[in-house]
């Protein structure tokens, strides 16, 4: 077996653990069953440490980090996701139960990066420089720090709605949910502006233009826009709980647009890195 | 009174949620209504000729140019007038304030703990300040502090603001003065730097002439490949002179743009070969012609052109074949594939292999291949208000992250005995996240318990 099979079949055996982690959220919502989450929690920490295994051998094997394709890139923006919510389950117990949201869409993510072309990607000379890393690494912590807000919103949604059920006394008030998807919302708006910025700089460095209005990086800035709106109906028309969540939801699907399915449909200069 | 109402509208947030909605849709807009910018006139007439309502639509409220189009100018105008005055007004108010406590409500929560043993007001000050929170100069007893936390971050939605107001501020300046200009040079070649001599310019609606005062000779182009056809390395070799008489050899590659006398040069991934043709006619005048083809993505793969021959009536179809140990039909050399017609009769007068530094006749002339080398494209640009975007950028990112990362965080303590049990009561307020503020404050408290 040559070092890419090795890699793929230890990111496989991620996604495995990450699928049963995610089943095991599912079984303890259905049967509230409080041992099931923390067993959930430990399988989802064994999937992350296999998946590092898999990105540095991958990092090893292209001699470049993993992000210069689609299989890299969405395997990372999973890997920052499931450590996000490693950081939030271990900072705030509480608030582990996001995990039924967070793993399924993870396990989405993954899905579409499996279903990527793994062979390495050779790297062109528009990406050798700094601001393509920021860029890159910027854009995966955007779609950890998003995947999280969105799952915290649902939860919030959920919860609303069934407010009666004992289960759902043991989550977080409605209020530390709302303002766990604000601020991961606001964190993703930090990561977003950095990697539009950073984009836009190495644009300017790669191709003598920092914007040129290419339907992609349109898209970029319209879910920037979005979140920025997020934030300032918060701010200043108040705001909270249910509307803002759906709110926050539509920031999401309007990042995924952009990032999955536009460059598909839509020639572009980025779409390469998509395929 | 009516200065007053503008000054209220330019900042009130039903302007600022307008704006953005304006410019969300523009966005929109831009992705999904073909452009003149992406599209060719042609595409345009047959839209026209095909949906003459829509294409009158269209034209009229300017969507096929969206982003020049009058009314989003004046959005982005009105947007750095509503920006401009509201960071005025931000910037008087954190001035003003000793502190950045918001007045609303839902950043404000009161908690109080109770300890079972006697807690001394320095144990409180302690713990705040192992937590990384200032007590303010003005305590209001003995017993009580007022504690503080980021107090940077009320300026974090200033700087932000600003920063955008700045990127917005150096699109105007682009659109304005902004020259850019792309150039074909062939190895060995000089480009004078002249205005009139740029293939293609762009330039700002206010900018007249893109001259340069140095001139670029090319010395060598340099393109790599990895296995795959995928270009690993694509460099220009350049000498610089300028009108002084200084020389200055310099090295270009698309990640490695040059910075000289304010204008920034670039590569451009527009390079080729050059198939160079002689026509003897039969006066014996001489006539040569230099053709850039474009390099294709493959690199095997032929590269192809189609152009007239100055000064004769021969129209070239080339295919040439440039790798030695790639697709070419002859193993030692490279190779064009040549196909030569009349303009007015379209007849064919030849068509068949040349070789380098051979001739083949065609009617009375004669026709000789001299030669192959290699052309790079450059672009040239001026855009004075790059330092302002950079510097504009710089501040939107550490803007976000004042603002969202290190909100402005204030706790009031107050500590009462009561049945030999101490209370101690909190008052929080924050610039952002109320609730997970009064958490945090609440496992500080309970360390004392």
């Amino acid at each position: 077996m040559d070092v890419l099979t090795i890699e793929l079949v230890v990111l496989w055996c991620a996604a495995g653990l990450y699928l049963v982690s995610g089943i095991l959220f599912v079984y303890s919502i259905v049967f509230r069953n409080e041992h099931a989450s923390k067993q959930s929690m430990f399988l989802a920490l064994a999937g992350l440490l296999l998946h590092s295994v898999a990105l540095m051998m991958r990092w090893g094997i292209s001699g470049h980090p993993p992000y210069t394709q689609k299989y890299e890139i969405y395997s990372l923006s999973v890997w920052t996701t499931i450590l996000f919510f490693m950081i939030l389950g271990w900072r705030r117990p509480k608030l582990r139960i996001i995990g039924i949201v967070i793993m399924p869409l993870s396990l989405l993510v993954m899905a579409i990066s499996l279903s990527g072309n793994p062979a390495v990607n050779s790297l062109s000379p528009s990406l050798l420089g700094i601001w393509f890393h920021i860029h890159a690494i910027s854009n995966a912590l955007t779609a950890g720090a998003s995947i999280l807000a969105v799952g915290a919103s649902i939860i919030y949604i959920l919860k609303d709605k069934r407010q009666d059920l004992e289960f759902y006394a043991k989550l977080p008030s409605l209020d530390v949910l709302d303002e766990y998807a604000y601020k991961f919302a606001a964190f993703s708006f930090i990561f977003w502006s950095i990697t539009v910025v950073s984009g836009a700089i190495w644009a300017n460095n790669a191709w003598g233009r920092y914007w040129a209005w290419d339907p992609i990086e349109t898209w970029s800035l319209i879910t920037w826009c979005m979140f920025a709106l997020y934030l300032h109906v918060r701010h200043f028309f108040k705001w909270k709980g249910r509307k803002a969540a759906l709110l926050l939801c539509l920031c999401f699907c309007s990042s995924v647009l952009g990032l999955a399915l536009l460059p598909i449909f839509i020639e572009s200069i980025h779409s390469a890195y998509f395929q | 009174m009516f200065l007053r109402k503008i000054k209220r509208l330019l900042v009130s947030p039903g302007t600022t949620i307008l704006l953005i909605l304006i410019f969300l849709s523009a966005c929109i807009i831009g992705i999904t209504v073909p452009q003149i910018s992406e599209k060719s006139p042609s595409y345009f007439d047959t839209w026209k000729e095909n949906n003459l309502y829509t294409y009158r639509f269209v034209t009229r409220l300017q969507l096929h140019r969206v982003y020049t189009s009058t009314w989003f100018l004046g959005a982005i105008g009105l947007t750095l007038v509503s920006l401009g005055y509201s960071l005025y007004r931000q910037t008087k108010k954190n001035l003003g304030q000793r502190n950045a406590s918001t007045n609303t409500e839902e950043n404000r929560g009161n908690l109080s703990v109770v300890c079972k043993k006697i807690t001394y007001p320095d144990d409180i000050r302690q713990l705040f300040r192992k937590k990384g929170y200032r007590i303010t100069s003005t305590e209001t007893g003995r017993d009580n502090f007022i504690f503080f936390k980021n107090s940077l971050g009320k300026w974090g939605s200033t700087v932000l603001h600003t920063g955008i107001f700045l990127v917005i501020l150096s699109a105007f300046f682009a659109f304005a003065f902004q020259k850019r200009g792309f150039v074909q040079i062939i190895q060995g070649d000089t480009f004078s730097g002249n205005h009139s001599d740029f293939v293609v310019k762009d330039l700002g609606v206010f900018a007249q002439d893109f001259s340069l005062d140095f001139t670029t000779r090319l010395s060598l182009l340099n393109h790599k490949y990895y296995e795959s056809d995928k270009i690993k390395n694509l460099e220009s070799i350049i000498l610089l002179d300028d009108k002084k008489g200084n020389s200055r050899r310099e090295v270009i590659s698309p990640s490695e743009p040059l910075d000289i006398n304010g204008v920034r040069i670039y590569q451009s991934y527009n390079y080729g070969y050059t198939l160079s043709f002689m026509v003897k006619k039969a006066d014996g005048q001489e006539v040569i012609t230099h053709f850039n083809l474009d390099m294709t993505k493959q690199k095997d793969a032929p590269l192809t052109g189609k152009s007239d021959f100055p000064t004769t009536p021969y129209i070239f179809e080339m295919k040439f074949f440039p790798d030695l140990n790639g697709a070419s039909f002859f193993i030692t050399k490279p190779i064009v594939y040549l196909t030569i017609s009349e303009i007015i009769t379209k007849d064919t007068l030849f068509n068949g292999l040349l070789l380098p530094k051979h001739s083949i006749k065609i009617k009375d002339d004669i026709l000789s291949f001299i030669g192959i080398t290699e052309w790079s494209g450059l672009i040239f640009t001026q855009n004075p208000g790059m330092t302002l975007s950079y510097f504009g950028f710089a501040l939107i990112i550490i803007g976000a992250i004042v603002m969202f990362g290190f909100p402005y965080k204030e706790v009031s303590t107050s500590i009462q005995k009561s049945n030999g049990d101490t209370i101690i009561s909190a008052y929080v307020h924050t610039m952002r996240y109320p609730a997970t503020f009064k958490e945090d404050v609440r496992d500080i408290l309970e360390q004392l318990v």
